[in-house]
């Protein structure tokens, strides 16, 4: 009796537990097949997703799209991440406080993405690689292993750290090299030097007879110069010397390190009166205010302006950036970005699909959907500047970004050395002395040879 | 019980009993003192790293520095500001409001106190605007008189001064409240017969209140000097941080960042200078006004 009754308990569990594997086999040719993707609902919104996610399933019938866009993404997706139920594609980049990109890096969590970049985007003849402009790819944005070349991760989107503008005053740069005159209420994008010098003429004349006409250039502090000066100095000069200059070598006096120093010097005649008055912890924000209220044309910045002035910025404002300037007409320009990247969970159970996905955001049809509804959002792609121009976005923010797309633009890599000697203080030096030219209390000269006395002092304890 | 003053077993309690206190003091501020001193012949980065001596090499550098003379000159320009501007008119207001001569006193010590008591980034914040050249009562009345103003606190020349005016404001009260108690304690019956005799209210002033309170006055010289070098650290830094281009750096503002930049032995240097200057200062002060309050 006693065998029975387990023979029976064994038939009963049998039972109950054969349905869960049974159910798989049959019904698999009617499921969809579902992906799963997850990203932060930042300032873009997250109504270019819900575009995408229409489209996507247009294009592929079999398959439903499961999005997870918002705010504290990461507060759901990390108990789904544990329960091995997490994302298949996640958009998602480092540097955020949750720190959830970068746990997923350390425990190699990334599907390589070499094999990805050579497949075709969706509906063309071209591949990925082709697709998304060099200058993003690489530098740690892409490959987060130190010494791995391997691609675990994609730029989807980037935004430029360099001149801030106001984009609504502001027309696309027509290549001619001068500064052309205002057209319907708006200035030329300078792209180069002298065009930006030119401009701050333009408009000292504008001012004597409409007192409102803006200045050309202001900054909220000189610290924040500290990417304008490098920058600038890569464009003169050429990466190799700026390189030279992170190292602290006497490149200061020659010809080409001397004229980024002279026409920081000459912004002097064009810039914001009350700039160095507030050019302090007090008075910043009244520096940035300018830009908004029309009393300065640019200011160098981050990405972070946006958010910080937000409380003073009336809605309809248009912010537009761009990389700082070049020194000769299509001559290279350089400035920082900040890119959010996208990427594939390892444990993913339809790589395939989600490779799908992803060439189909990068392809024309996915760059258009996110230029009509990503509020302002750049893709590192080669012809989104077109794309985005024609699906309506704001044509004075394009005309900053262009030289990233016509690839005349370059992301600036490197800092200045560690290091420290008696008495010297670097920032102080290659930044801070601005508000002194800018003053009048000290000369380019001064500068320059501050420069070189700091330089060597520092380059000894190296 | 006659010599119980003097007995060897008082001495020997009195001793034992300022034990604890003398340890305290040698331990939080004559060991910080030598030990300041001792990092100044060091070349050390703060944190981790090895500390190797450097001899004198690190007054060597100072004592070449420009910036360190420019940040000296300033503590130098801020103590004679602060200490005579806010000294005449703290004796001044004191004058007035003490001895229950002038009505509404209360009231005005209050006011006067005011400043005292509110943080330094408030101080600062409301110097900024005034000093402001768009929303600032600067401004405006210089227009009355046909000239424009661009902002002071972006002026090499003129930001020292602007931040010692606010060190002012904030000060006054502080000592005309000590002078006020000062003033009060001296006896009605000299001022009644200096009346008597025709004097008039400032050699009143001169000949009797001035000395009577000459051995307060005294000691807040010494606090002037002090609160001085330290408030200017907070000021600076509240106001502008050095800027525009370490134009108001003052020695204490210049210590901390070159101890930020990594340089701890030369900022120790630093650190060194200014103590031996205050000591020396306040010693001087002291000396000079040595005066038998009898006179």
């Amino acid at each position: 009796m006693k065998r029975t009754k387990c023979l029976i308990a064994f038939l009963l569990i049998l039972a109950v537990i054969m349905p869960v594997f049974a159910s798989g086999n049959s019904e698999k040719a009617t499921v969809k097949q579902v992906l799963k993707v997850a990203g932060l609902k930042g300032a873009y919104g997250d109504e270019y997703w819900k575009q995408i996610e229409t489209a996507f399933e247009t294009a592929y019938p079999n398959v439903d799209v499961q999005l997870t866009i918002e705010a504290q993404v990461e507060k759901t997706i990390t108990p789904q991440i544990q329960a091995g139920a997490g994302p298949d594609v996640l958009y998602l980049a480092t540097g955020r406080k949750e720190q959830l990109t970068e746990t997923m890096i350390s425990s190699n969590a990334l599907v390589n993405l070499t094999n990805l970049l050579t497949k075709k985007v969706y509906n063309e003849d071209v591949t990925l690689q082709d697709r998304i402009l060099p200058s993003i790819m690489g530098n740690g944005v892409t490959n987060p292993y130190a010494g791995d070349d391997t691609n675990y991760m994609l730029p989807l989107f980037f935004s430029s750290n360099g001149l801030f503008f106001n984009a609504d005053l502001i027309y696309d740069n027509n290549g001619n090299g001068t500064e052309d005159a205002k057209v319907d209420g708006k200035y030329e994008m300078p792209s180069t030097w002298d065009e930006f010098l030119a401009l701050g003429k333009i408009l000292n004349t504008e001012r004597t007879t409409n007192a409102a006409t803006p200045y050309l250039f202001t900054y909220p502090t000189a610290g924040y110069l500290d990417t304008m000066v490098p920058a600038s100095i890569a464009a003169s000069a050429g990466e190799a010397t700026v390189k030279q200059a992170f190292n602290y070598e006497p490149i200061w006096e020659t010809a080409e390190v001397k004229r980024v120093f002279e026409n920081l010097g000459a912004i002097k005649d064009y810039i914001l009166p009350t700039t160095v008055g507030n050019a302090n912890v007090d008075g910043f924000r009244n520096n940035q205010q300018a830009i908004i209220d029309g009393k300065a044309l640019f200011m160098t910045n981050g990405d972070w302006v946006k958010g910080e002035m937000a409380d003073t910025t009336p809605s309809g404002f248009n912010w537009g950036s761009a990389p700082f300037l070049a020194f000769s007409n299509g001559g290279e320009r350089f400035g920082t970005v900040n890119t959010e990247q996208i990427y594939i969970n390892a444990n993913t159970k339809v790589q395939s699909l989600a490779e799908d996905f992803i060439l189909f955001l990068y392809s024309q049809t996915g760059l258009e959907l996110i230029a009509k509804y990503g509020n302002g959002a750049f893709v590192p792609a080669k012809t989104y500047d077109e794309v985005a121009l024609k699906a309506g976005m704001n044509a004075g923010a394009v005309a900053g970004y262009k030289g990233y797309y016509d690839g005349t633009a370059k992301v600036l890599i490197g800092s200045f050395a560690a290091a420290n000697a008696e008495g010297v203080n670097w920032k102080q030096t290659y930044c801070e002395t601005m508000d002194s030219v800018m003053n009048g209390s000290k000369t380019v000269n001064d500068w320059i040879q501050k420069l070189k006395t700091d330089s060597a002092k520092l380059k000894a304890t190296l | 019980m006659a010599n119980f003053k003097n007995s060897p077993a008082t001495k020997r309690f009195i001793r034992i009993g300022t034990i604890p206190t003398f340890l305290l003091y040698a331990i939080f501020v004559i060991y910080p003192i030598f030990n300041m001193l001792g990092l100044s012949f060091v070349k050390w980065n703060g944190l981790l790293g090895k500390k190797s001596f450097y001899g004198f090499k690190n007054y060597q550098i100072l004592f070449q520095d420009p910036n360190f003379y420019l940040a000296f000159k300033n503590t130098i320009i801020l103590i004679v500001m602060v200490t005579v501007i806010t000294f005449v008119l703290a004796m001044l207001f004191a004058s007035m409001l003490a001895k229950g001569k002038m009505a509404g006193q209360s009231f005005f010590r209050i006011l006067f106190y005011i400043p005292n008591i509110l943080s330094i980034v408030v101080i600062s914040a409301i110097f900024y605007m005034l000093y402001s050249a768009d929303y600032g009562l600067i401004a405006p009345i210089l227009s009355l008189f046909g000239k424009t103003y661009s902002g002071v606190l972006g002026n090499p020349d003129k930001v020292v001064y602007s931040v010692g005016i606010a060190m002012i404001w904030q000060a006054v009260g502080y000592y005309m409240v000590m002078y006020i108690a000062a003033m009060d304690s001296i006896p009605d019956e000299l001022y009644e017969s200096a009346g008597l005799d025709g004097a008039t209210k400032a050699r009143q002033f001169f000949s009797i209140t001035l000395p009577m309170t000459w051995q307060v006055v005294r000691v807040t010289l010494t606090f002037f000097i002090i609160s001085t070098i330290n408030m200017s650290f907070l000021f600076v830094t509240a106001m502008t941080d050095g800027a525009p281009d370490g134009a108001s750096n003052v020695l204490l503002v210049y210590m901390a960042k070159q101890k930020a930049q990594g340089n701890f032995g030369y900022s120790m240097t630093i650190g060194t200078v200014l103590f031996i200057f205050a000591y020396a200062l306040s010693l001087i002060i002291q000396r000079l006004t040595n005066k038998d309050p009898q006179d």
